[in-house]
This record gives structure tokens, C-alpha cells and sequence, in this order.
């Protein structure tokens, strides 16, 4: 048998599954008389109780780093220019500026037209790829039509593709047809997801099949079946493809950075970014409130639906 | 046009039929050769004009493209020149002499060196203290999953301000502990350092979620069994149970650290403009291809570009198709 | 078989008390279990049965009592040092392993150091240390006797995910047994399996325990599973032992109803019985007379409960003779079980809550009858079982 000489007391944390596996970790003895019980149960408690403390200090140390910039994001859009100015340390404002800073910041940009073009940009991206992939991934997970095989592994290889390879012929082709500083210009390359379209293939193929095979006895037809049934049924993994394109087209800086020089039809990063490398990029005041402005959307959805959000970006 | 006639007809014809074949038996049943072809060519049909916008959509936004920036990779092609010509591998040739483009490889090499390991290790070290917490749990998954959520480009400006050499808290604190102002963000050496620890900070929650979602996938019955089986210690079967579980999982996080790492862009772009010694590859490209309107030196540059990621996100895609089959 | 007295107690729980916030789920066990005993805890779910099984294995630490295991408490041992096997209801096989090393898991997390035992170290000990290389090969020797016993054999190099239900169970059967333990804990190990192979390993697990003769703690809500396999069973009920007893006690002599309806297929008939203002006892209008070899008279309004097994109601369309008391009934539904027919009866007068079944030999005379046909019942009362109103048998004389 096995004795181990580091006291569990020493683990840098504990490793366990769950608080209760901590039970197995009895340093035993096989003589122990009843009246050590109550000392040896004191000291079981006192062990953990001080890993308990360990692990929360870390992670709370952690947690500090990790909210430190929107801490001092929320705290400088609402500070005096001159507490700014000071390089003040103290993580709270000395006097309350107000919504100055946000005032200010609507006056140097179009905030709100940014979030409009986000908005404007990722609806329309998410409802092309819908519209596109859900026959597809449909047809490719249930249907035998000879084609099937090839296109799959095309979609295979172009997961494999991202889009700064695809950015500089696309970029050549818009330019030759005048389309550049367009909406469409913007939504152009994501209207394919293949993406999209390997994840629902997959989880539409352990849609039974029996359901499909009784709604065409039932008379359905392939594109009745398709929207009044399959799509009903992979609700849950529309609505996390839905978060995880949003997310991604709703913070992509690269694509629209090439396409958009226009400021009235920059998505959040690109004002963003405007904003910053302007001549007012030393207000930080202002830049601070844009910031915050820019970034709370998401965040709130995130805040108020946790699970669908992580579940749609860790797929 | 002929296709959409012959599915016209298809539709017309073929329900009858259909649900007579359907009402014999199934598809396999023993049936005249004329129904069978009937349905089959129903469901190419069928089959077919379902995937015919994806195909569109794939030709257009993927193989020509694919294929043009190949082409335009062998040309000495700048953007809105009347003439060009075929210089063969030349511009593959001049990007590995050319040494703003090596420095760009090198410096995103060493920046996935420094982002990878402490991100996916760090991720690992969270997600096995989030996931022994009760109620706290939400709590600290929030926190550490808030800057995924966030826009990385707000975000990065709210770094440049924190890391300002005169009005930022980090010099003020630095500078009170008597070390000296830095600027982190003009600095040579610092430069990708502090790029990387943005990189970090964004990145750990994403990866401790991935490894919560598979930590709460072991059952605890394996820990039970491991206690039984021998395994007394709670580090016993961390290595017993819990690494082995998580095997598979850290691969994947690895290769998807390292591939959001490759495509470093949006900090370079917002704080550092790919000054000398912040310089990566995406940047490099971006430069060459839409400042300078290199396009075939650009087109090489991403032939490049797309070979190195293909290493890594081919592995990918094969575990996530792993993944999801065997899930 | 061995009865509750038998001279000495290899498993002993004292007083074992479990609280999971507000409810208790155990409360107060004591069990004393011979050496070579099959032991099943049965009962509903959430009675508390697997709790205890988790108590014995100490994957669970009670709030108060004490096990012991062959006359020494382990109440201060980890899991791993209680000299017990466990097999899990999901099985629980390491799903990196293979077969063989999910078998000889727990001899190397014995015999080996932990520097031996990871896959690195392998080759590198065993080049090392002659030692390790010798333990190493008398436990592959030692899995793969096993695993021919178990026709395990052929599957040494398959991974869990690649084998079927009962293969795995298999694989977790002989991951207990080849420590060779003193006591096996079986947590529910064939609910997952279909009926058939159910069954079948039902028969192979009595084989096993008649080989090894270890004493076996089989937990199970299948009562039949319990009934077919164990000397004894201890049928529990929030948290509490109801009855420990052998499968012919807890059929004939429960202790009380919920014993008797746990116990036994089809379910016992329950008759509910009002004694009248002279002191007789009936059911709704039929009088049932005095109950023989009852002493006390019964108080005018007392209620009992009369439950007779299935097989001792005689059923027939004309009046029984063979029988002590009767009363018309209806026929509602016969089901056909190849030697036997299970008769459903209503009663007319009140149709919702006084079905009955009755067990018979099939062809009897009712065999072809209509459902609707007017039918005498009729019991003896030397079948009958009288339980109080708070469910407790009562025994007289």
C-alpha cells in the first residue's frame, strides 16, 4: 500500500471534483481510539477550510486583474479631466464628472450610428448565413443526392480557411465593382458560414429519422419538413450558432478595417479605432466613455443570458 | 433553366408515387426499377437545390478567391496598375529575405510562445478551482469570461490608458515603487510582451471554460471507483481521473490557443500600429496588401500565411468532427 | 443459508445516520451481515439505499454510527484501505484505458509506486527495477486469468466506448474482483442492461458469489432481482430498514404493508375492513364474521387492512366451496402469462379503488370468460395478513 508523504494541507489547491471528494483523503490510521475521532475530525475541518480560503484568494486575486479594465474603464468615462489628468490611483472618482465624458464623446464620433452599422451589419450577416446553411446543412445530413460527399469536405477544408486569406481577393473583386464603403461590402464574405453548416449538419443528423419518414407520409413536403419540423428542432443550436456570429461579427476589426474608410459606416471596432488614432485620441475622458458605450451591449447580453452566450462560443 | 423544368416536372410527378412506394414498405423493399429512379432523382433534386445557394456562396467566397490569390501570388500584380507580369516564385523568394516580413514571423512565433502556454495553463489552474466551488461557481465564471465578451478593440484602448506612460495608473504605481516610467507600447523589447498579456488576459476565460465544460463531463463515479481502487489521495486522482479525461481537451485548447494567437491583429492595429518590434504577420499582410497595394507580394505573403495556419487548424477541424461524432 | 443468528457478523453497521440538508437519509441503520452473504438493500428510489452502500465503501462519511469489518472499525479509512470492491451503476470504467488496464488498475495503484505506474515511467522502470517488471508481469498474468474466466479474454485491447452494455459490466465486475476483496458493493449494476441479459447476468452473479463465497451488498430497486439472488434482503424506506429478512420471510411473513407491497409480483391485494356496531367485520356490504383466532373483540369503527398474495384468491363463476369467506366481484381483464393467468377483478359497488388481481393456473374455468362476467372471490383466512392502521402486522394469537 501506498502512504504519501506531502500533507494534503500542501496542495497548492485542491484538485478534487467536487468539495465532498475531500472526504477520501482520511489520513488514516488503523488505531485510532474514539476519543482521537473528534481532534482528527477538528483537524479534517481545519484543512479544508484553509484550502477553501487558498482557492478563493487566488481566484480572487485573479478576478481583480481580469476586471481591472473595466473598472478603470467605468471609472475614468465618469472623472474629472483634471483627476485624469493627475494620473489619479484611487479607483473611484474624487468628484463626479456626470455623463460629460459620454457628451463629449457622442460630439467627436457618431457613437450610436456605429452601433446601428453593428447591429445593421450582424443581422444581416447572421440572417444570410441562416437562410443559406439551414437547407444545406439539412440536405447534407439526410439526403442522398450524389453531391453530398464532395461538398462536405469542401466545407471540411474551408473551416481551415479564415478570412484574412480569402480578404485580399475579395477586397481586389469590390474594388473592380465599385462596391467598396458598402454595407454589402461588409457582409459580403461571412454570408457562407461553413461553420453554420458543419455544426448543424451534425446535429441534425441525430434528428430521427423516423419523424422525417412519417411527416412524408403525412404529405410534408422536403421544404415543408425542412422549416416546419427540422428547424424547430435544432432551435438550440441555431440560437448558439445565432451568439457565436454575432459575437464575431459584431467585434471583427480586420474585414471592415479593409472595406469601410467611410466613419458613417463603421461597425464599433472600426469607430473604435477612428476614434482612438483621431487627433481626440488623447481625451481619454471621452475615449473611455466610447469604450464603455461600445462595449456594453454584448456585455449585457452576456449578463443576461450566461448560458446560451458561453454555450454559443465555446461550441 | 433545364434543371428547373426537370424539378418542375419531378414535383408534379413524383408525389404519387412517392407515397405509393412509402405505403409498400421502405426504401429498400422490392420495387420496379421506373419508382425507384423516380424517388431517387427526387431526392437529388431535392438534395441539390437545398445546397445550390451554399455552393454559390462557396465558389464565390472561397475556391476563386482561393485560386485568384494563388495566381496573383506568382505576379508582380499592384493594386490599379495597367501592366503587370508573371515573376514565378519571386515574391515567395523576396518575403524570406525581406526582413520586416521575417521579423513579422518571428514575432508572432515568440508571441504564441508567450500566449499559449501561460493562457491554456493558466485556463487549466481556474477552471480546476471554479469547478471545486459550490455557489461561487457563476460568480467567478462571469469575471473571468467577461473580457471574452468584450469588443478587444475598446478594450485595447482601455489598455493604452492604463498603460500610458504619464497618465496611466500602471507607470503612477511604477513610478511610486521608484522603478521608473515605462512605455510599454514604443518600448522594442516591451512592446510584445504587453501585447502578450492583453493577449492573456483575453484569452484564459475562454480556455477555463472550455475546460470547465469537460471537468463537469467526468462523472463522479470515476473518482468514486478511483477511491475505491486505490487511489487515496486527492492528487492520486487528479492524475488518475482528471488529467486523462482532460487530455484530448488540452490539445484542443492548445491548437485553438494557438491559432487565436497567430491571428494577432486588432491590439497591433489600435496600440501599437506594427511599430519596429511589434510587427506580426497579419499586420505585415495588411500593410502590403491594402497600404502599400503590394497585391502580389501580398498574395504570397497570405499563401504563406494560409500554409502555417492550414498546420494548425486542420488538426482542428479533425478533432472537432471527432468531437461532435463521438460526443 | 445463513440466518440472522449466525455466529459471526463480518459486515456491522451501528447506528448509521446521514443528514443531506433538512432530510434524513438514513436514519439509525443497524445491519450485522455474515462472511459469504448476499445481502440486497431494496426499496424505492431515494430510500437511501445507495447512500449506504457509499457509507460502507466510505465514499460517504456518516453523521453518526460506525461500521465494521471483520470485528475492526474502518470507520477512519479512506475507500481504497477497506479491503471492499465496488461496481458502479454506470459501471465507471476509465474510458482511456483499456480493458486490461482498467483491470489492473487497482493491483497497480496497490503494488506499484506512483513513479511505476505512468505510462513514461513504464519502460523506464521496468528497465530500472527488476522489482517492478516482476509485479508488472504477475498482474498482466493475473488479469488475463481473470479475464478468461469472465470471457473477457478476447476483448483485453478494446477501449469501454468499443464494448456492449453487458461486456462493460463485465469489465467493471472483474475490475472488483481481481483485488480480491472481502466485500463486493454492487450499486444497481444491471439497470442498464436490457431485460434478457439482465437475466442472464443475474445467473452469473450467483454463480460468482457461490465461487468467491465473499460477502456481497447488492443494491437494487428491482425487487424480483432482490428476491432471486439474495440470502437475505433489508427492504428500506426513507432512510429507514423496514425488514431484514430472507426472501421467503419478506413474501410470507412481511412486517409490515409497505414490505408486503414492495414484495412480490403482482402486487398483494389489500382488503379494507370496518368493523360494524356489533363488533363484526366487514367489507363494504359482505360480512366477514369474526376473525378466527383473534381474541379481542373489535372496537365498532376499527379499520384493518387484509392482504392476501394473488395466488391464495380462488375465482370462480359459480359459489367456491374450498374457501372461508366470498363475495361477488367482476371480471375486468385476464392477461395471459403462459403457466399463469393474472385475473383483474372489480367491484361493482365501488369500481375505482378495489381492484384485485388473482393469480391462476391457466385453463382454469375462466380462461375463455367476458370481461364484465359476475365472479365469486373468495380467500381462506389462513392466507390472510392483517395489518393496523398504521400499517404494522398484526400477530395473533
Amino acid at each position: 500500500m501506498m502512504r504519501r508523504s506531502a500533507a494534503p494541507r500542501q496542495a497548492p489547491a485542491d484538485w478534487s471534483a467536487d468539495d465532498t471528494v475531500t472526504l477520501y483523503g482520511h489520513a488514516t490510521s488503523h488505531a485510532q481510539v474514539p476519543s482521537a475521532r473528534a481532534h482528527w475530525a477538528g483537524l479534517v475541518r481545519l484543512k479544508r477550510a484553509l484550502i477553501l480560503l487558498a482557492a478563493h484568494g487566488a481566484l480572487l486575486a485573479g478576478a481583480a486583474v481580469m476586471l481591472l479594465p473595466f473598472v478603470w474603464m467605468l471609472v475614468t468615462s465618469v472623472r474629472p479631466a483634471n483627476e485624469i489628468f493627475r494620473g489619479s490611483l484611487l479607483p473611484w472618482p474624487e468628484h463626479f464628472h456626470g455623463w460629460g465624458h459620454y457628451h463629449e464623446a457622442l460630439a467627436y464620433v457618431p457613437l450610436v450610428r456605429f452601433m446601428l452599422n453593428g447591429v445593421l451589419v450582424c443581422s444581416g450577416i447572421l440572417a444570410v448565413q441562416l437562410l443559406v446553411a439551414i437547407p444545406a446543412s439539412y440536405a447534407l445530413a439526410k439526403l442522398r443526392f450524389g453531391s453530398e460527399r464532395i461538398l462536405f469536405y469542401l466545407v471540411l477544408a474551408a473551416l481551415c480557411v479564415p478570412i484574412q486569406v480569402t480578404a485580399l481577393p475579395l477586397y481586389l473583386g469590390l474594388a473592380q465593382v465599385g462596391g467598396l464603403n458598402t454595407y454589402f461590402a461588409m457582409m459580403l464574405p461571412f454570408f457562407l458560414s461553413v461553420f453554420a453548416i458543419f455544426l448543424l449538419r451534425q446535429s441534425l443528423k441525430t434528428f430521427p429519422d423516423d419523424i422525417l419518414q412519417a411527416a412524408r407520409l403525412d404529405g410534408m413536403s422536403e421544404f415543408e419538413i425542412l422549416w416546419r419540423i427540422v428547424v424547430p428542432s435544432a432551435r438550440s443550436s441555431i440560437a448558439a450558432f445565432a451568439v457565436f456570429s454575432l459575437v464575431a461579427h459584431w467585434n471583427d476589426l480586420y474585414w471592415p478595417m479593409i472595406v469601410i474608410s467611410d466613419t458613417q459606416l463603421a461597425p464599433p471596432p472600426l469607430g473604435m479605432m477612428f476614434f482612438a488614432t483621431a487627433e481626440t485620441g488623447s481625451d481619454y475622458g471621452a475615449l473611455m466613455a466610447g469604450a464603455t458605450v461600445l462595449t456594453l451591449p454584448l456585455v449585457l447580453i452576456f449578463l443576461m443570458a450566461r448560458r446560451r452566450f458561453i454555450q454559443g462560443l465555446t461550441m | 433553366m433545364n434543371a428547373t423544368q426537370n424539378d418542375a416536372h419531378c414535383r408534379q410527378g413524383a408525389p404519387s408515387v412517392a407515397t405509393a412506394a412509402k405505403r409498400a414498405g421502405t426504401r429498400d423493399a422490392k420495387r420496379t426499377p421506373g419508382t425507384r429512379g423516380g424517388l431517387r432523382r427526387r431526392e437529388h433534386w431535392t438534395g441539390f437545390s437545398l445546397c445550390l445557394p451554399a455552393w454559390v456562396l462557396l465558389c464565390a467566397l472561397y475556391l476563386a478567391p482561393i485560386i485568384v490569390l494563388a495566381l496573383l501570388s506568382v505576379t508582380d500584380y499592384e493594386m490599379g496598375a495597367v501592366r503587370w507580369k508573371v515573376v514565378g516564385l519571386d515574391n515567395y523568394r523576396r518575403a524570406f529575405s525581406d526582413p520586416v516580413f521575417r521579423r513579422s514571423l518571428a514575432n508572432t512565433l515568440l508571441y504564441m510562445v508567450l500566449v499559449v502556454p501561460l493562457s491554456v495553463a493558466g485556463g487549466l489552474f481556474i477552471a480546476l478551482l471554479v469547478h471545486a466551488r459550490g455557489v461561487s461557481r457563476a460568480f467567478y465564471e462571469v469575471i473571468y469570461f467577461l473580457p471574452v465578451t468584450a469588443t478587444l478593440v475598446a478594450m485595447a484602448t482601455v489598455w493604452q490608458f492604463l498603460l500610458h506612460p504619464t497618465l496611466g495608473p500602471f507607470n503612477h504605481l511604477l513610478d511610486l515603487a521608484g522603478l521608473g516610467r515605462h512605455n510599454f507600447l514604443n518600448q522594442p523589447g516591451l512592446m510584445l510582451p504587453t501585447l502578450a498579456a492583453i493577449g492573456i488576459w483575453q484569452l484564459l476565460g475562454f480556455n477555463m471554460i472550455l475546460f470547465l465544460s469537460r471537468l463537469s463531463q467526468i462523472p463522479q463515479s470515476l473518482y468514486d471507483a478511483a477511491a475505491i481502487d486505490g487511489a487515496s489521495h486527492a492528487i492520486d486522482r487528479f492524475l488518475c481521473v482528471t488529467v486523462p479525461l482532460l487530455g484530448p481537451t488540452l490539445l484542443f485548447v492548445i491548437v485553438t490557443s494557438s491559432i487565436t494567437a497567430f491571428k494577432i491583429f486588432d491590439t497591433v492595429a489600435v496600440l501599437t500600429q506594427g511599430r519596429h518590434g511589434s510587427e506580426v504577420l497579419l499586420y505585415d499582410i495588411y500593410l502590403e496588401g491594402f497600404t502599400y497595394s503590394r497585391t502580389g507580394y501580398a498574395a504570397a505573403l497570405t499563401v504563406i500565411f494560409l500554409a502555417l495556419i492550414l498546420l494548425l487548424s486542420v488538426w482542428q477541424t479533425r478533432q472537432l468532427d471527432k468531437k461532435v461524432h463521438y460526443a | 443459508m445463513l440466518g440472522p443468528d449466525a455466529l459471526h457478523v463480518d459486515l456491522a453497521l451501528r447506528g448509521i445516520a446521514k443528514q443531506f440538508g433538512a432530510t434524513m437519509v438514513l436514519q439509525d441503520i443497524d445491519l450485522a451481515i455474515a462472511p459469504g452473504e448476499f445481502i440486497s438493500l431494496v426499496g424505492p428510489s431515494g430510500c437511501g439505499k445507495s447512500t449506504l452502500l457509499r457509507v460502507i465503501a466510505g465514499l460517504e462519511q456518516p453523521d453518526r454510527g460506525s461500521v465494521s469489518l471483520a470485528g475492526r472499525c474502518i470507520d477512519e479509512m479512506a475507500p481504497s484501505e477497506r479491503d471492499v470492491a465496488m461496481v458502479f451503476q454506470s459501471y465507471a470504467l476509465y474510458p482511456h484505458l483499456s480493458v486490461a488496464q482498467n483491470i489492473a488498475l487497482p493491483l497497480e495503484m496497490r503494488q506499484l509506486r506512483w513513479w511505476q505506474r505512468w505510462p513514461i515511467a513504464r519502460t523506464l522502470s521496468g528497465l530500472v527495477s527488476r522489482q517492478a517488471k516482476a509485479i508488472r508481469l504477475q498482474i498482466n498474468a493475473d488479469v488475463r486469468a481473470l479475464a478468461q474466466t469472465l470471457q473477457l479474454d478476447t476483448l483485453l485491447h478494446r477501449k469501454p466506448m468499443q464494448l456492449s452494455g453487458g461486456q462493460r459490466q463485465r469489465v467493471a465486475l472483474a475490475r472488483a474482483m481481481i483485488r480480491a476483496p472481502r466485500v463486493f458493493l454492487m450499486d444497481e449494476p444491471l439497470s442498464n442492461l436490457d431485460a434478457r441479459l439482465r437475466v442472464h447476468l443475474r445467473d452469473e452473479l450467483v454463480q460468482l458469489h457461490r465461487r468467491l463465497r465473499v460477502t456481497f451488498v447488492y443494491v437494487t430497486h428491482d425487487q424480483s432481482e432482490a428476491m432471486t439472488m439474495s440470502d437475505r434482503i433489508a427492504v428500506m424506506d426513507e432512510g429507514r430498514i423496514l425488514q431484514f429478512g430472507t426472501p421467503k420471510q419478506l413474501y410470507s411473513d412481511p412486517d409490515n404493508l409497505q414490505v408486503a407491497r414492495f414484495i412480490g409480483s403482482p402486487t398483494i391485494n389489500t382488503l379494507c375492513v370496518e368493523a360494524d356496531a356489533s363488533g363484526n367485520w366487514q367489507y363494504f356490504d359482505t360480512p366477514l364474521g369474526a376473525i378466527p383466532g383473534r381474541q379481542q373483540q373489535p372496537q365498532p369503527g376499527e379499520r384493518l387492512t387484509l392482504a392476501v398474495r394473488p395466488e391464495y384468491l380462488s375465482v370462480a363463476v359459480e359459489p367456491i366451496v374450498a374457501c372461508d369467506r366470498q363475495w361477488p366481484m367482476q371480471l375486468h381483464r385476464i392477461e395471459h402469462h403462459g403457466a399463469d393467468d393474472y385475473v383483474f377483478l372489480v367491484d361493482a359497488r365501488a369500481p375505482g379503488d378495489t381492484a384485485l388481481i388473482a393469480r391462476l393456473p391457466a385453463a382454469s374455468s375462466l380462461e375463455r370468460a367476458d370481461p364484465g362476467t359476475a365472479v365469486h372471490v373468495g380467500f381462506r383466512w389462513s392466507d390472510v395478513m392483517r395489518f393496523d392502521a398504521a400499517g404494522l402486522r398484526v400477530r395473533e394469537p
